[in-house]
């Protein structure tokens, strides 16, 4: 970890401590990343405070790294610079929520899983299930926009976001979109930001389209020979139409891992009303004899994809594709999964070496997609981490809305 | 070209015009549109255009007319159009005020064309003399001559002038008076014989009389009748066109009859719109009406009548060619496919784009040969696709325009008016 | 970047003679009355291009780009021109680019549900040659049958069916752009989430500033495997407003949710007879589609639901021709309007859904105070209001009423906490009711993004964003004068 202005950092620190609510400084122990811990670190509790914390980094040229529940600090490239640690756990309100407009607006602190259980008082959930489980924060899920086993099947958090308040380096707070569910008034900012790992801005705040939590679901495995013959029957059942909500071709090691028989396996779930799910479980029996299966696995995978002490790899491809990524996967000891309809192909690498990943990578490009590292060790995430896409115009916006670099500074690589 | 503008008392009305928003739904109906993907060559174009025009804040320039030249007015566009834009009256209007300026100011090309369509078409003397030359041609093994050893170095339009003249082999159809009178008849009708098509598709005609007969019905044809002025009005020699209408009111009325049957769906539009021609005139405004609700496609009127007794089989797969002028002037769809399905023996293969024009359009494969063939392309690619081995039609301008097509793109079908297959059904009902 | 040496020249004659040679002289349109049809859309607004020209490659458009940046001239793209708030109204002259021509459908992976289509790609065009794979692509405009994909995506576009599905954007995998540099450059890719800045994500809707979209690369869905429509009948628009709510409440989504109000019933019924009863206060149109059994248990939800809130009658369709004839009504509805009224307004705002019945009772007011007849026919279940002012243009003083009225219902929909349009765009005709919706600090971070991309005068310029260098004040007030009778304000 490079080293950053915290040789100033001691005076700098009265400064900002005295410009925010007191009580908000918080132990920097508690905020290491890839090894480093930053010159201070603060918790406000209001977005004023973020707002001046923010700025006064900005001014001061200071690195801040914006984090909540921490559980994808392992993703992008390594931090080039580490001076202030901005905990968003104060920002943790929901600020406005209409069950029959099926709309919430929610802080970026505030946690999946306590929102979740807000919704479901009112038979309602946002339909995200992204690793490692519900303790991720909203603006870390936004910021990240990691898939899970629902993706392709539901809509997705970039898809999700009707709105969003960001806070810039410069202090000032900018709002896009708005908290109606159909809207196309001026640009969508709020999409640029879903997956920008804070390039241009903090997200403070975010509303979202939620959806009606299903009358049942259920969980469902067949068992396949070989993968190729459970990609087969994966693209078969995708096709049957069947109210899926997750459709997933596991290799061995990962139906062990999901608590089921060591065998390559199709895991699907179900989910809507009572009448269309028994409708789906009848059809998908005269595909092959899938029988039901512990809704625990899905956790199970959920928490592995999500664990920031494995290397984890995502790769996408189109959906006849997978296999091809998922055999070489299986056959060099590694755990993975492909879920089927968005075409991701997921892998908990054993022996990770940068040659292993790049190879892959090629192999996934070859295949027309992308292979992203999810999480890996620092060293490694320097040779294999990321591009941001086209470096010109992400340069442009980032000189435009974080000049500085104040924020996140170097996850998307040197310049940016 | 300063100084020409819309004249006269056919000026595009406002309220005509008033009814587009613009909206664009028209586009992808127009042939023209589809084929060069430009507004210039669109309805809402062209409406924009002539509007313009209309306020003088558009010159007439040639180019402008050019444009409106490249319609060819089949008016799908009125089928597709949500806010019922009479665009077909408002197309002619707009030619009709062109050629109301002075000769001299009118373009060249219109000027031409409106003389050569008086002179020929409203002159049935002329018109025989013309196409006896033809015939004559083509009865002296000349015309496999050519086809053999000359079309090949002849440059492209003229081949294709060659090569979409009919086959004039048949004796033209010219018999006037009572045509037929089967017992118990019920109905009198009378036909409109027109200009043309008695001498290039006599069968037609002979087709026609078959099923009136059939379907109980008396057939007259008065012998005063003229050419109906459909090609004049589209061509906007209005003053022509009006003269023809008033001579056919005129023939039609003394034949005392209760339907006046036309074979030729372009024929019967213009026909039907007899009363909207002669709306200025005070001595002919109700008699004109009056007669237009009198004309009745043949298909129309046949479909409504006791048809369906008595048909022999036909062995035919078929595939209908939808005339603009039926389905999109005179609205007019189920009837062709009606008579069809009552034929033994005959299965209808329906081709994509069944109402889209196939780039006849009266005068136009002619004037407009380019854009005519570019039109037909896709349309013979549709006819192709359905392995049809007849083309029925319903108008003798497309029917020329498709015989020329399979001989172009090698498809291999014959192409009939819907009137002659179902009379080929009565014939062989009547063999024991 | 490219450079030129010379700076930005102004001879047109040069200019002309350049793309021509580029793009081959019969792409290029120049003459006054070819250019007099390019400058419209499907709204009042008129102003003439420079030069049109029809591209067939995405060099050909980057060849045009660069040619604007040496003679320092606006581009603006075009698809079908149905655009309703003036986006290909080049309202600052300049290059024209049609694309039109660059309408091929490239490749239907049925297997991995991918289209490749080039940007004039006509949407029913696309519909139709998906359907025997037994898929759709979900947006679904109502003009459909005419506008390009290119438009949808510069637009967002969405369609009855976004309620379930969620307009263009989220139906765009990937995308090939010419850049106001002329640089060609891919966002997103074949499959969802790369990784990386969501570009993709950003340049849908961005109405034509920020890029031209060359190709797209569009997610596909299959088509359900049982559909149901249901017409539920209702005597007010409060009524069948609390049962758009009442259905959502009891956790059904439908695909669509469709209202019309008293208004267009009697408009639409003489000339479509769609069965719409004369003396209905308003009807919806509900689809539901699934698996047969979820949708039959969907719908008996949505059918209790109506009753519950006083629909009088609720009737139901499941064959395919039996359904279109339900839609028939709502699709006609805004042509039928057009026959019925020498011209009208059609407006496009947003509230949230549970505002419905109180925005729709003030802008029934606000017409009855202004004094004009106003139909509505619209997107309940997304809360998407489409009215649609009845006015006479020839009377002195009525349009500029009509567009004040516009401008009250746009603030009332704001209040409410909605927006001022939910999927026509804002383009020219609603700039200044941006600042309605954003403060000067959200506009400038939107500011920044357009000059992340390019200058702000080079892209239609005057778009989106109120401002801008020479742009006028940003209202049709500005054309008003050109209004004539008929006009589709």
């Amino acid at each position: 970890m490079t080293a950053s202005a915290s040789a100033d950092l001691g005076a700098l620190r009265d400064v900002l401590k005295a410009a925010v609510a007191p009580g908000s400084e918080r132990d920097v122990e508690r905020y290491d990343i890839d090894g480093a811990t930053p010159g201070a670190a603060f918790e406000p509790g209001n977005r004023e405070d973020l707002a001046t914390l923010v700025r006064l980094a900005d001014e001061h040229g200071l690195a801040v790294v914006p984090q909540g529940a921490r559980t994808s600090l392992a993703l992008g490239r390594p931090l080039a610079g580490y001076d202030l640690a901005v905990d968003l756990g104060g920002l943790r309100q929901t600020v406005e929520y209409v069950p029959d407009d099926l709309t919430v607006t929610v802080e970026a602190g505030r946690r999946l899983g306590a929102l979740q259980a807000e919704l479901r008082e009112h038979g309602q959930y946002l339909p995200i299930d992204v690793p490692p489980n519900d303790d991720v924060t909203i603006g870390g899920l936004l910021a990240t926009a990691r898939p899970g086993f629902w993706r392709g099947h539901l809509p997705a958090a970039r898809d999700l976001i009707l709105g969003i308040e960001v806070c810039l380096p410069t202090g000032g707070t900018v709002r896009s979109g708005g908290r109606v569910v159909k809207n196309v008034t001026g640009y969508d900012l709020h999409r640029l930001h879903t997956g920008a790992l804070g390039a241009f801005g903090v997200i403070v705040e975010a509303t979202f389209k939620v959806a009606p939590y299903p009358e049942a679901s259920r969980t469902l495995v067949a068992k396949a020979p070989n993968l190729e013959a459970a990609t087969a029957l994966a693209l078969r059942t995708w096709d049957a139409s069947p109210v899926l909500r997750a459709l997933t071709v596991l290799t061995s090691s990962a139906a062990r891992l999901a608590g089921l028989e060591a065998a390559p396996q199709v895991l699907v779930e179900l989910a809507g009303a009572k009448r269309a799910i028994d409708r789906s479980a009848t059809d998908l029996a005269s595909i092959a004899p899938f029988v039901d299966a512990p809704a625990g696995a899905w956790g199970a995978l959920r928490r592995a994809q999500g664990d920031s002490e494995r290397t984890v790899v995502r790769a996408g491809v189109a959906p006849t594709a997978t296999r091809t990524l998922l055999e070489r996967i299986d056959q060099a000891g590694g755990t993975g999964w492909t879920n089927i309809a968005p075409g991701a192909v997921v892998a908990i690498l054993p022996e990770p070496t940068a040659e292993a990943i790049e190879s892959l990578r090629s192999e996934a490009e070859r295949l027309g997609g992308f292979l992203q590292v999810e999480s890996a060790p620092a060293e490694l995430r320097r040779q294999v981490a990321p591009s941001p896409g086209d470096t010109v115009l992400v340069e442009a916006l980032r000189d435009r809305f974080d000049a500085k670099r104040t924020i996140n500074r170097g996850r998307w690589g040197a310049v940016l | 070209m300063t100084g020409l503008k819309f004249v006269g008392t056919d000026i595009p009305s406002a309220e005509d015009l008033a009814n587009c928003i613009h909206c664009g739904f028209c586009l992808p109906s127009c042939p023209t549109y589809l084929a060069t993907g430009q507004e210039l060559e669109s309805p809402r174009g062209r409406l924009h255009l002539i509007n313009g025009v209309r306020e003088g804040r558009i010159e007439p320039t040639s180019r402008t007319l050019e444009h409106l030249d490249l319609c060819l007015q089949c008016r799908a566009c009125e089928t597709a159009c949500p806010s019922a834009v009479p665009y077909g009256r408002i197309m002619e209007d707009a030619r009709a005020s062109i050629m109301a300026n002075e000769p001299d100011e009118q373009p060249r090309e219109w000027r031409l064309r409106a003389f050569a369509l008086r002179n020929v078409l409203a002159r049935p003397r002329v018109l025989r003399l013309a196409l006896g030359g033809a015939r004559l041609y083509q009865r002296s093994g000349l015309q496999s001559l050519v086809r053999r050893w000359v079309a090949p170095v002849l440059p492209a339009s003229l081949r294709r002038i060659e090569a979409s003249a009919p086959s004039l082999t048949a004796a033209p159809f010219r018999k006037t008076g009572t045509l037929a009178s089967p017992a118990g008849a019920g109905t009198r009708v009378a036909m409109l014989l027109g200009c043309l098509h008695g001498e290039m598709y006599p069968n037609m005609h002979t087709a026609t009389v078959t099923a009136l007969e059939h379907a109980g019905c008396e057939v007259v044809a008065p012998p005063a009748q003229v050419c109906c002025g459909a090609l004049h009005a589209h061509a906007g020699d209005a003053g022509t066109a009006r003269a023809l209408a008033r001579r056919n009111i005129h023939a039609f009325e003394a034949a005392g009859v209760d339907a006046v049957i036309v074979n030729a769906a372009g024929c019967g539009a213009a026909m039907k719109e007899y009363g909207r021609l002669l709306r200025h005139d005070a001595n002919w405004a109700a008699r004109a009406e009056a007669f237009s609700t009198k004309v009745k496609d043949v298909l129309e009127f046949v479909a409504e009548q006791d048809f369906a007794h008595d048909l022999g089989p036909v062995d035919r797969t078929v595939t209908l060619q939808d005339a603009c002028h039926l389905a999109h002037a005179q609205r007019i769809r189920k009837a062709p496919r009606e008579i069809l399905g009552a034929i033994p023996g005959v299965t209808l293969n329906e081709m994509a784009n069944s109402d889209r024009c196939c780039g006849s359009a009266g005068l136009y494969s002619v004037v407009q040969p380019e854009m005519s063939g570019r039109v037909l392309e896709p349309k013979m690619a549709a006819i192709a696709a359905t392995s049809a081995t007849t083309v029925c039609t319903s108008n003798p301008g497309c029917t020329l325009q498709i015989e020329n097509g399979t001989r172009r793109f090698q498809v291999d079908a014959d192409v009939r008016h819907v009137i002659e297959v179902l009379a080929e059904s009565i014939e062989a009902g009547r063999r024991p | 970047m490219p450079t030129n040496d010379t700076g930005p020249t102004n001879d047109p004659g040069s200019l002309i003679r350049e793309l021509q040679e580029a793009l081959g002289a019969s792409n290029v349109l120049h003459e006054p009355e070819d250019l007099v049809v390019y400058e419209y859309d499907a709204t009042i607004e008129r102003s003439l291009p420079d030069v049109v020209v029809f591209p067939a490659t995405a060099e050909d458009v980057a060849a045009a780009v660069r040619l604007a940046v040496k003679y320092d001239l606006p581009v603006v793209p075009r698809g079908s021109g149905t655009g309703l708030s003036g986006g290909a109204v080049p309202i600052k002259g300049g290059i024209l680019i049609v694309m039109t021509r660059m309408n091929r459908i490239l490749e239907i992976d049925a297997d991995n549900r991918v289209a490749v289509v080039q940007p004039g790609v006509i949407n029913l065009h696309l519909q139709n040659a998906l359907a025997e794979y037994g898929l759709l692509y979900a947006p679904d405009p109502s003009s459909q049958r005419v506008c390009t994909i290119g438009g949808n995506i510069a637009n967002n576009s969405g369609g009855p069916h976004t309620l379930a599905h969620g307009s263009t954007v989220n139906h765009i995998l990937g995308l090939e752009v010419v850049l106001p540099d002329g640089r060609i450059v891919r966002l997103g890719g074949r499959v969802p989430d790369a990784p990386g800045v969501d570009l993709r994500g950003l340049f849908v809707g961005s109405e034509g500033t920020l890029g031209i979209v060359t190709e797209a690369t569009l997610r596909l869905v299959r088509q359900a495997p049982a559909t149901r429509t249901l017409l539920a009948i209702f005597d007010s628009v409060a009524a069948a407003s609390e049962a758009v709510s009442t259905v959502i409440r009891r956790g059904v989504i439908p695909v669509a949710m469709e209202m019309l109000d008293q208004e267009i019933i009697r408009i639409v019924e003489p000339r479509i007879h769609a069965g719409y009863p004369l003396d209905a206060g308003a009807v919806l149109l509900i689809e539901v589609e699934g698996v047969p059994d979820g949708v039959a248990a969907d719908s008996a939800v949505v059918e209790q639901a109506c009753r519950d809130t006083g629909a009088r009658e609720v009737r139901s369709a499941d064959e395919a021709e039996e359904r279109e004839r339900l839609w028939e009504g709502r699709k006609a509805a805004i042509g039928a309007i057009g026959g019925a009224a020498p011209a009208f307004y059609l407006l496009d705002g947003v509230v949230p859904r549970t505002k419905l019945p109180e925005v729709m009772t003030q802008v029934l007011e606000l017409c009855r105070e202004y004094g004009f007849a106003c139909g509505n026919v619209f997107h309940a279940g997304d809360g998407n209001l489409h009215p649609n002012i009845m006015f006479d243009p020839t009377i002195p003083g009525a349009t500029e009423r009509v567009l004040e009225l516009g401008g009250a219902i746009m603030r009332a929909c704001v209040d409410a906490g909605g927006s001022v349009t939910g999927e026509h765009g804002i383009g020219l005709e609603k700039r200044s009711y941006m600042e309605w919706v954003f403060s000067e600090a959200d506009l400038d971070a939107q500011r920044s993004v357009r000059e992340a991309f390019g200058p702000a005068d080079r892209f239609n310029p005057c778009k989106v964003l109120p401002g801008g260098h020479g742009c006028a004040s940003g209202h049709a007030s500005e054309v008003m004068q050109h209004l004539g009778a008929g006009s589709y304000v």
